[in-house]
């Protein structure tokens, strides 16, 4: 069902890499008898680059829906997403081809990506380093165990250097120096300027972020994040309540 | 071809290669189906009436050459309707990471074509052994299309119902359309079984097997159903790739 | 727990997974309807079948068909995803202590109500399509149910060996149709290969009811094996595959 209401557009900001504004998107059932799920009602985000977003929220509350329309990957009723440079898109379940090795996979999105030969084996020996599972490459992804899949996951996210980031639990089944690794990574991206968005449960982790999101009732709650990790004391200006989204504009642009 | 759609097509055709209960499968089950069916009737005749013209062929004849299109078009249709639905979280990703509806679609029915072809291949396999057709290569084409267009027809049937439904559809629609309301025997058929898959391609066999003649008209409106089909196919699986 | 309170909760899980899905309720009463039509129609484009000795005129010959291909098949597709659908959480069911056989009767038991379901809307279907009255309705509903049952099993047995959707559903597409072919009389078929198709025993069953009322007795014993050797072959292959090592923290 087309949208007049809704637009995607390129980012034309210099230093956002994806904005969201006033995001409504509603699950509907064909069958009588069926209840519709309101997911988001009036979400609205920005991530710059070289920001690190976290976005937080209970289980089912819609959090994957939000990852997924950042994304591109899943159509949404009402407002506005505007995006710039590459997307590099981690998944919570893998979506990965099941009877392919590890190699093949790599090989298979550096064609997707339009990378070289030689820019795939770059990639790839940088990832199966950094993330530590080199001794896999042959094997197929339904043999690998969780974790690794999982890494697998991550680095078909990071192979062509994505100007934007959207990490979907990133880390589940990572041992805790694949961990530290993640971590250590997503800071080195952050320095080259790229935005990264990761949905997270770790409570512990919040002062790694420098913004955090959190998504109640279909709405976000913008949080900017001091040295300690709690709430910066003067939010003020960043501070978007979404409680009251703009209803006059930015639906459609 | 471009280098994305041969790299997906060689990766398909990797998957299809570590699935070896798959490929048993798709050699036992047209073994089982055709040469069964061969091996069960009783030894007599019957007079047939094809293109025209009545012809007097054995049962096991008779159902060698109705049952290998139905066994084409069945498996080909199973596996169509898999295809999509199997592929659909990963190929959105694919998508997502830059493929072009357009590499993927030509991929996919790359792959599909790779799958008819060795459907039917297999169960023509099967049949020559005990049966001559009078034609073999109208017969082989026409197996072949059968596969493909029901092939599509699976993908097709795969996004759009829900997998029992689908698996059901495909159980039940290739065998009536086929052995019966295409069957030579059903000589009072109406004129809307002519709109059914089948209708082209078994009377191809039909004459592709017992008859000397060969009307090219089975073949052009059997290659016209497979065009019309892919084109929905096309529609439809980029409907369900489409990202923004 | 008891054993009948242990299979009524597999039972109560089985059956409200299925149930819950709306869409099941409407394939479950759309697909038969439009199987047994379908079948009318398509015989009835045969304008004789001079080589076949059919009990029913053809009408009912391919409305029996119809009804008898319906149940069975989708019984056997729902027996065959339930199966595979269920397979993880039935594994950690069984390590929970949840035995495996008693696992595969919960998934039978369920299979076999919705066949009750199935049988009856085939039965309220061919009663009303077709064009001679039905000696005894409650006998065609046990002659379908039987296909039903025996479907079921085959399904779980197809499920339990082949544990991927689309290699079972090769398979039993394939067992299905071949199975139906030989019981539904469109071909002569040589009489012992007949008594090893398991719907041809159903379909004899229904088709003594709808002419003349009688319970085709001696057609229940070899359908009643045919189920009791599916159920073997279907226990050593689930058990197989499901039962674990470790059973509700016991090493077994």
């Amino acid at each position: 069902m087309s949208s007049p209401q809704r637009s995607t557009q390129s980012s034309q900001s210099g230093n956002t890499v994806v904005e969201a504004i006033n995001i409504q998107k509603t699950y509907d059932s064909w069958l009588p008898f069926s209840r519709s799920v309101d997911v988001l009602d009036g979400a609205t985000l920005e991530i710059g680059s070289g920001e690190i977003v976290g976005i937080m929220g209970e289980n089912g509350s819609g959090k994957s829906t939000l990852m997924q329309i950042l994304a591109g990957v899943l159509d949404y009723d009402d407002g506005t997403v505007a995006r710039s440079g590459r997307i590099g898109w981690c998944p919570q379940e893998p979506r990965l081809y099941d009877r392919l090795t590890v190699d093949e996979t790599f090989e298979l999105f550096g064609e997707a990506y339009e990378m070289s030969p030689s820019e795939v084996d770059a990639a790839r020996s940088w990832l199966l380093t950094e993330l530590d599972f080199e001794r896999f490459r042959d094997r197929q992804v339904r043999n690998l165990s969780g974790g690794n899949k999982q890494k697998l996951n991550l680095s078909v996210a990071l192979m062509h250097e994505p100007d934007l980031l959207l990490l979907d639990e990133p880390y589940t089944g990572f041992d805790w120096e694949t961990f530290q690794a993640f971590w250590n990574l997503t800071e080195d991206l952050r320095d080259r300027g790229v935005g990264i968005a990761i949905i997270s449960h770790i409570i512990n982790e919040r002062d790694r972020f420098d913004v955090i999101y959190e998504l109640h009732d279909g709405h976000l709650h913008r949080e900017v994040v001091d040295e300690e990790g709690g709430p910066a004391s003067t939010p003020t200006e960043e501070k978007i309540d979404c409680e009251q989204p703009d209803t006059t504009g930015g639906k459609s642009e | 071809m471009n280098t994305r759609i041969t790299t997906a097509v060689t990766m398909g055709l990797r998957e299809f290669r570590r699935t070896p209960a798959l490929i048993g499968l798709l050699i036992a089950l047209p073994l089982y189906f055709i040469g069964g069916f061969m091996y069960i009737v009783p030894e007599a005749t019957l007079t047939i009436p094809i293109s025209g013209e009545s012809v007097t062929v054995t049962l096991s004849e008779f159902v060698a050459a109705l049952v290998t299109p139905v066994t084409a078009g069945l498996l080909s249709g199973i596996v169509g309707l898999f295809l999509m639905q199997s592929s659909k979280a990963a190929d959105d990703r694919l998508r997502l990471a830059g493929y072009r509806s357009r590499d993927l679609v030509v991929s996919r029915v790359s792959l599909l074509a790779a799958g008819g072809l060795i459907v039917s291949a297999v169960s023509l396999a099967i049949v020559l052994v005990g049966f001559s057709p009078v034609s073999i290569p109208a017969f082989v084409a026409a197996t072949v299309l059968t596969a493909l267009i029901y092939g599509v027809l699976g993908v097709i049937i795969g996004v759009s119902l829900s997998r029992l439904a689908g698996v059901y559809v495909m159980l039940f629609f290739p065998y009536v359309d086929m052995l019966l309301f295409q069957n030579p025997m059903a000589t009072d058929s109406t004129a809307w079984t002519k709109a059914l898959p089948g209708y082209f391609t078994t009377k191809a066999t039909m004459d592709a097997a017992f008859t000397q003649g060969l009307d090219l008209w089975n073949f052009i409106g059997a290659v016209g159903y497979f065009t019309v089909v892919l084109i929905v196919g096309v529609v439809v699986f980029h409907r369900v790739t489409a990202i923004e | 727990m008891s054993l009948l309170s242990r299979y009524a909760a597999g039972i109560r899980a089985s059956a409200l997974s299925f149930f819950r899905e709306p869409l099941n309720l409407v394939l479950l009463v759309v697909l038969p309807a439009a199987s047994i039509q379908i079948f009318g129609v398509a015989y009835g484009q045969f304008p004789e079948f001079g080589f076949l000795n059919l009990p029913a005129s053809l009408d009912a010959t391919a409305r029996i068909t119809g009804a008898t291909f319906a149940t069975g098949a989708l019984a056997g597709v729902l027996g065959l995803f339930q199966l595979i659908s269920a397979r993880d959480a039935d594994h950690r069911l069984s390590i929970c202590g949840f035995p495996a056989l008693d696992l595969l009767v919960a998934r039978f038991a369920t299979l076999v109500v919705i066949s009750l379901v199935i049988a009856g809307v085939s039965t309220l279907t061919l009663v009303g399509l077709l064009s001679e009255p039905v000696a005894s309705p409650l006998f065609v509903f046990m002659g379908l149910t039987l296909v039903g049952v025996i479907y079921a099993m085959l399904g779980i047995l197809v499920g339990a060996v082949l544990p991927r959707a689309l290699e079972g559903s090769l398979a039993l597409v394939i067992l299905a149709d071949m199975d139906n072919v030989i019981a539904s009389g469109i071909f002569p078929i040589q009489d012992r290969i007949t008594q090893l198709s398991p719907t041809s025993y159903g379909h004899e069953v229904v088709t003594r009811a709808v002419l003349d009322g009688e319970l085709a007795t001696g057609e229940l014993l070899p359908a009643l094996t045919i189920v009791a050797v599916l159920g073997g072959l279907a226990i050593l292959a689930y058990t197989h595959t499901v039962e674990p090592i470790v059973s509700g923290g016991v090493v077994q």
